[in-house]
């Protein structure tokens, strides 16, 4: 019976990093197997990658099977040792001679494994040589068993590379078309006296409470006009990072703030989400509604603003409120 | 640093003084979930203490419009207890400071809750 490791846990995590089971065959590691069969003078190489239940090769040269049981596998018991793993005669090794493989069909003698090691250390399988006789390696054969093991794990590397490069430039392209959607916000925002981006925290929402606020009170606006258009943003960020950003942090918000000649404060902010319609958001103020613990967000800036537009399918709301005649 | 609402009772009238964090955003969750767990425990008279709430917004009126239902509902009463200017705006806005009686003074906040007070 193969044993398994104590972290196997962190072993099955590191060989994931890979993404290489049930992966297409790839000239480079057949390429390696060959050589590692021709070299040792094998019928058969394998590069196998041990899994939870089962081993998988990802290139297996002298025989058709692509993946066993674990339960009898050699590489399971070599993936436990620091270096070469040398069976001379499975039939007489008490751990092997009752293996269906050496009992039976295709009936293994020889087994040579070299651990396959991750960068993190953990072992992720071998590259093996595979003989119906009993026999054993020279000094050379060996050395070349482990120069091309070396081989194996840097087209393993590259390919983990690869993946994690491509990763990368999913996300740096995601984090763009955030960054197109938001920048493509609002024509007249070049004449802004606020354009704040924040991240999707409701402890951002204060920040541009009081810049906004702050915009405001130094245009001399009432007092009773500069809380209704703060809580009209507040009301305004909040849903976008609730509903809008789904309270993902890595999502932003953009609000903008511009007064125009006339003393009207216009008033955008948008979100990265789906949107909604505003239309079928139902009155808080009817008898069914008046005491349910949510809708009130667009109703109370619809209240406090003087003009609200909803555009974009939702995705942003446009605030205007006229400047009070000084009395 | 844990938000905390600290309590105290005058007869069967629970007095919370409600931390001015806890009415903005998602924070009135956790004076939603107390006042869950005081009606569990049989206490149906709860007095809100906002003076220290400087900023209200619609899910803070919300927690408050749906207990004061369910208190309702049980046949206990929710009050408000000095709200700021602000808060008071916000919630006569939703059409809330119609229903629920709001109180400068204490005293009188809790006489309101005794049988047959008249208001």
């Amino acid at each position: 019976m193969a044993t398994v490791s104590h972290d196997e846990s962190s072993r099955l995590a590191a060989l994931r990093q890979y993404r290489i089971l049930d992966t297409e065959p790839e000239i480079a590691f057949d390429d390696l197997a060959l050589l590692a069969s021709h070299i040792c003078e094998t019928p058969i190489a394998l590069i196998s990658l041990v899994d939870a239940d089962r081993q998988w090769f990802k290139a297996h040269p002298g025989i058709a099977v692509t993946q066993t049981s674990r339960a009898v596998s050699f590489c399971s018991h070599a993936i436990e040792q620091s270096g070469l793993f040398i069976i001379p005669d499975a039939r007489e090794d008490v751990r092997f001679r009752d293996n269906p493989f050496v009992a039976g069909g295709p009936f293994f003698r020889f087994y040579a494994g070299a651990p396959l090691l991750a960068r993190e250390g953990e072992a992720l399988g071998t590259l093996c040589v595979i003989d119906r006789v009993p026999r054993t390696l020279t000094d050379s054969q060996r050395e070349a068993l482990d120069a091309l093991r070396r081989q194996v794990e840097g087209q393993l590397e590259l390919r983990r590379n690869l993946h994690e490069l491509r990763d990368a430039l999913a996300a740096r392209d995601r984090a763009e078309a955030e960054v197109a959607t938001l920048s493509g916000l609002i024509p007249f925002c070049s004449t802004c006296q606020l354009d704040l981006t924040i991240p999707a925290d409701p402890s951002a929402i204060p920040r541009v409470a009081e810049g906004v606020t702050a915009v405001l009170r130094e245009k001399g606006w009432q007092e009773n006009d500069v809380i209704a258009v703060e809580l009209s943003v507040q009301e305004a960020i909040a849903n976008a990072i609730r509903h809008g950003c789904h309270n993902d942090e890595t999502k932003h918000v953009q609000c903008c703030l511009m007064v125009e000649a006339s003393g009207e404060v216009v008033i955008v902010v948008r979100d990265p989400g789906t949107g909604f319609d505003a239309a079928a958001v139902p009155n808080p103020l009817t008898s069914e509604n008046l005491f349910k613990s949510s809708g009130r967000g667009v109703f109370l800036i619809n209240t406090l603003m003087d003009r609200v537009d909803f555009v974009d399918g939702g995705r942003e709301v446009q605030m205007r409120k006229k400047k009070a005649a000084a009395s | 640093m844990a938000i905390s609402i600290s309590e105290r009772s005058i007869g069967d009238v629970v007095i919370l003084e409600v931390p001015p964090q806890v009415m903005f955003y998602e924070g009135a969750a956790l004076l939603r979930a107390r006042i869950t767990e005081l009606v569990a425990g049989g206490h149906l008279k709860l007095l809100l203490d906002l003076r220290h709430v400087t900023h209200l917004d619609s899910f803070g009126v919300g927690v408050i419009a749906s207990k004061y239902v369910s208190l309702r509902g049980r046949g206990g009463d929710l009050k408000l207890l000095r709200p700021s200017p602000r808060s008071r705006h916000v919630l006569s806005i939703a059409k809330l400071t119609d229903i629920i009686e709001t109180f400068d003074d204490e005293d009188a906040a809790i006489r309101s809750f005794e049988p047959n007070a008249r208001t």
